[in-house]
C-alpha cells in the first residue's frame, strides 16, 4: 500500500464465556483504516461489528469476554498490548467514539458543558477560560444553536439529535485522528439522521478525520463510505470500495442484504427478496462458511470446511468457495442471478 | 371504489399531563379507510402515529371526534357490537420483545383471542391454533414452548399469528418491522402481504421507514405534530410530494445506490420537531419550513383536494 495505515485490526478473535459455553462473537478479522479515510462496517445484530470495534477502544467487558488473539495497530502501536495509562491517553483524544443512543451515553447528572470540559481537562493542558471557549467552539462546529444556553443545560433537556451532536462536539474535543460512530443516526429520524451525516462528511472534510461507521443498513452509507466491510456471524465476509460492493457485491449475503430492502424504484408487485432463515448461534460455530445454511449457491464443501479470501478484484477480499476454480459452474449461476435495479 | 371500512371524523387525542399542561398527540384527523387497501400512515417520532393507531384500537378513548367503523360509530355501539369491533380489529407492536407475555406458551398467547371472544370449544381453539402457526409460517410443534425461545422475526410471526387467530379484517401495524434485522424484515412485510391476499385485510401500516411503506401501501398519509397534512395514492406521493414536509422527508432518505445517492439533492429542513406541548398558531410545520410566508399564521386546518385523490394541508393551495 502507498498510504501509511493509520488502524490495523489483526487476526481479532474475541469469544464471551456465558453458562451454556462459550460465545465466539468475532473470529479472525481484520481490516484496517488509512487517514482521513472513511469505511462503514456494516452487519446484521451479532454480526460482531460492535464488539470488534469496541475493543479499538478497550471497551470489551472482561469478563465475561476475552480477546483469543489478534492485534490492534494504532500507527504501528499494538493497543491491546499497551497499558491502562497509554490506552487512555489514546482513546477519547486520538481515537474517540460515538454511540447509538446519545442518552444513555452523556451523564445525566452533569450540565453538558462541563462534561465536554471534562475532557479537554483529562488530554490538554488549559485553563477555565481556555476550556469554555473550546467548548463554546465545538459547539459552533456540531451546529448547535444558542451555545451558551446550551452548555448550561442538562441532557434532558436536549432532543435526540441535538444530544447526538453534542456526543460529536465531545468526540471532536481532541481533534482526533480516528472517529468511530456505532450508529450513530439509529435512533434518529430520517430528517434528522441526514442532518448528522452531512455534519459527520463536514468534519472528516475540514480535519482529514479518518472515520469507522458502523451500521445495520447498507442503504445509508452509499453517500459516506470510501470502502464498506461487511460482517456476519463474526466473520468479514466481504470487503470493497463502496461502488464494487453496491454494484457488484460478490458474496452472496452481500448480494442478498443488497436485495432485501426495497429502492424507492422497486415495483411493488414484484415480491420481496429475502433472505430465508436466521444467523446462527454462535454458541455452536458451524464447521464451513456460516452463511451455508441460508445460502441459495451453498455447495458441500461450504458446511465442511471455511474458506480463504479469494481476490475476485483488485481491492476486494470475499469470504466464499464460489470463487474457487472448482466452483465455476456455480459461481456462473450466482453471476447470472436475476439483479435488482 | 370500495366500500368505507373505517371512518375517522375529527378524532382527537389529547393527554392530561402534570401542572395542567396538555399533550395534544392526535388534533382532528379525518381519514377513510378502504376494505382490502393498505393505508401506510408516515412521520417522525412524536408526530402522533401510534397514538392514533392505539386510539383506533380503543387502547385510548378518544379525547374528541369519531371512529366510524362499518357505517356504526364505535361510541354508540352496544357491549355486544363493540366486542366485534374489537375482535375484527387487531393491532401488531413494534417491539416482539415486550409485546408477548413471557409466560405465556405459544397456545396461550395465541388462544387467548379465542377465549376471551368465547370462539369455539377447546378442540376447536386447538385446531386454530395450530391453523393460524402454519399461516405465519411456524411449525405447529411449537405450541408449547416461550417466546423467549424464539428469533426477533419468529417472535413478529407470534405477535402476528396472536392478531389473526380471531379471524379479524383489519390490523393496525405499528411498526412491525422497525426492530427487526434487515435479512428478516423482508420476509415479515412478504408475509403481511400474503396473509392480505389470501384473507382480504384491511391494514393501517404505521411506519417510519419511507421505502418500506412505499413498498407495501395503496395509499399514504403524511403526519406531522397531530395532523395529516398530506394524503394521496402511494405512486402520486412518492413522485408527486406537495407538501414542504413530504418533499424534504423523501429527500432525506439515503438511497442505497453511491452514484445516485453522491448527486442526491436535499430539501434541508433545519431544527427538529417542536414540542407538542406547546401549540403555534397556523401551521405547526412553518417554524422550520423553506417556504414559510406570512399567511401560514392563520392557515386554515384543512386538507384540499389538489386533483388525482390528492390533498394536501399547505397555505400554497388556500
Amino acid at each position: 500500500m502507498p498510504e501509511e495505515k493509520l488502524l490495523e485490526v489483526k487476526n481479532l478473535t474475541i469469544s464471551f464465556h456465558t453458562f451454556a459455553g462459550d460465545v465466539s462473537a468475532v473470529r479472525n478479522v481484520d481490516f484496517d483504516l488509512r487517514p482521513g479515510e472513511v469505511i462503514a462496517i456494516v452487519g446484521e445484530s451479532g454480526s460482531g461489528k460492535s464488539v470488534s470495534t469496541q475493543a479499538i477502544l478497550g471497551l470489551t467487558p472482561i469478563p465475561p469476554g476475552e480477546i483469543k488473539s489478534g492485534e490492534i495497530l494504532f500507527k504501528g502501536e499494538n493497543l491491546l498490548a499497551c497499558s491502562a495509562k497509554r490506552l487512555s491517553e489514546v482513546s477519547g483524544s486520538r481515537i474517540s467514539m460515538i454511540f447509538q443512543d446519545p442518552m444513555t451515553s452523556l451523564n445525566p447528572t452533569m450540565k453538558v458543558g462541563n462534561q465536554i470540559r471534562e475532557i479537554l481537562h483529562q488530554h490538554a493542558r488549559m485553563t477555565r477560560g481556555q476550556s469554555a471557549e473550546r467548548a463554546m467552539e465545538l459547539m459552533n462546529l456540531v451546529g448547535i444553536p444558542e451555545p451558551k444556553v446550551r452548555l448550561g443545560q442538562y441532557p434532558h433537556e436536549f432532543s435526540g439529535g441535538m444530544r447526538q451532536r453534542a456526543m460529536i462536539a465531545m468526540a471532536m474535543a481532541n481533534r482526533p485522528e480516528v472517529l468511530i460512530a456505532d450508529e450513530p443516526t439509529t435512533a434518529l429520524d430520517v430528517t434528522i439522521q441526514s442532518q448528522i451525516f452531512r455534519l459527520l462528511r463536514e468534519l472528516q472534510r475540514d480535519f482529514h478525520t479518518a472515520i469507522i461507521l458502523i451500521t445495520h443498513d447498507l442503504g445509508v452509507v452509499a453517500g459516506m463510505a470510501d470502502r464498506i466491510v461487511v460482517m456476519y456471524a463474526g466473520k468479514v465476509m466481504e470487503e470493497g470500495t463502496t461502488d464494487q460492493v453496491y454494484y457488484r457485491p460478490h458474496h452472496p449475503y452481500t448480494a442478498g442484504l443488497l436485495q432485501a430492502v426495497p429502492s424507492l424504484a422497486d415495483d411493488a408487485r414484484k415480491k420481496l427478496r429475502t433472505i430465508e432463515g436466521t444467523p446462527p448461534f454462535l454458541l455452536h460455530v458451524p464447521a464451513g462458511c456460516p452463511f451455508a445454511e441460508r445460502c441459495e449457491y451453498s455447495m458441500r464443501i461450504c458446511k465442511e470446511k471455511e474458506p480463504p479470501y479469494f481476490h475476485p478484484e483488485a481491492g476486494n477480499r470475499v469470504f466464499c468457495w464460489l470463487y474457487d476454480d472448482g466452483a465455476s459452474a456455480q459461481r456462473a449461476r450466482f453471476d447470472a442471478r436475476e439483479v435488482a435495479q | 371504489m370500495k366500500e368505507k371500512i373505517l371512518e375517522l371524523r375529527h378524532l382527537q387525542k389529547h393527554f392530561h399531563l402534570s401542572r395542567g399542561r396538555i399533550l395534544k398527540a392526535v388534533e382532528d384527523i379525518d381519514l377513510d379507510i378502504f376494505e382490502g387497501e393498505t393505508f401506510g400512515l408516515v412521520g417522525e417520532s412524536g408526530c402522533g402515529k401510534s397514538t392514533l393507531g392505539r386510539t383506533i384500537k380503543g387502547i385510548y378513548e378518544p379525547t374528541a371526534g369519531q371512529i366510524v367503523y362499518q357505517g356504526k360509530d364505535t361510541a354508540h355501539m352496544d357491549a355486544q357490537e363493540r366486542k366485534l369491533y374489537r375482535r375484527d380489529l387487531q393491532i401488531i407492536f413494534q417491539d416482539p420483545y415486550s409485546s408477548l407475555n413471557p409466560r405465556m406458551t405459544v397456545k396461550e398467547l395465541i388462544a387467548e383471542g379465542l377465549e376471551i371472544h368465547g370462539l369455539g370449544t377447546r378442540k376447536e381453539q386447538e385446531e386454530r391454533v395450530f391453523e393460524t402457526l402454519k399461516l405465519v409460517g411456524l411449525s405447529p410443534e411449537y405450541v408449547t414452548r416461550f417466546a423467549h425461545e424464539f428469533s426477533g422475526g419468529q417472535r413478529q410471526r407470534l405477535a402476528i399469528a396472536r392478531a389473526l387467530a380471531v379471524r379479524p379484517r383489519f390490523i393496525v401495524c405499528d411498526e412491525p418491522i422497525s426492530a427487526l434485522d434487515v435479512s428478516i424484515q423482508g420476509q415479515i412485510v412478504n408475509l403481511i402481504k400474503d396473509l392480505q391476499r389470501e384473507l382480504g385485510l384491511t391494514y393501517l401500516f404505521i411506519a417510519h421507514d419511507l421505502s418500506m411503506v412505499k413498498y407495501i401501501s395503496d395509499r399514504v398519509g403524511v403526519m406531522y405534530l397531530g395532523r395529516l397534512v398530506e394524503v394521496a395514492d402511494k405512486a402520486e406521493l412518492f413522485a408527486n410530494p406537495q407538501h414542504p414536509y413530504t418533499q424534504a422527508l423523501l429527500s432525506s432518505i439515503p438511497i442505497p445506490n453511491p452514484n445516485i445517492e453522491r448527486e442526491r439533492k436535499e430539501i434541508p429542513i433545519e431544527g427538529e420537531i417542536p414540542s407538542p406541548l406547546e401549540r403555534i398558531p397556523g401551521c405547526s410545520f412553518k417554524t422550520r419550513c423553506p417556504f414559510a410566508v406570512a399567511k401560514c399564521d392563520t392557515m386554515a386546518y384543512e386538507l384540499r383536494d389538489v386533483g388525482n385523490r390528492h390533498f394536501v394541508m399547505c397555505t400554497k393551495f388556500q
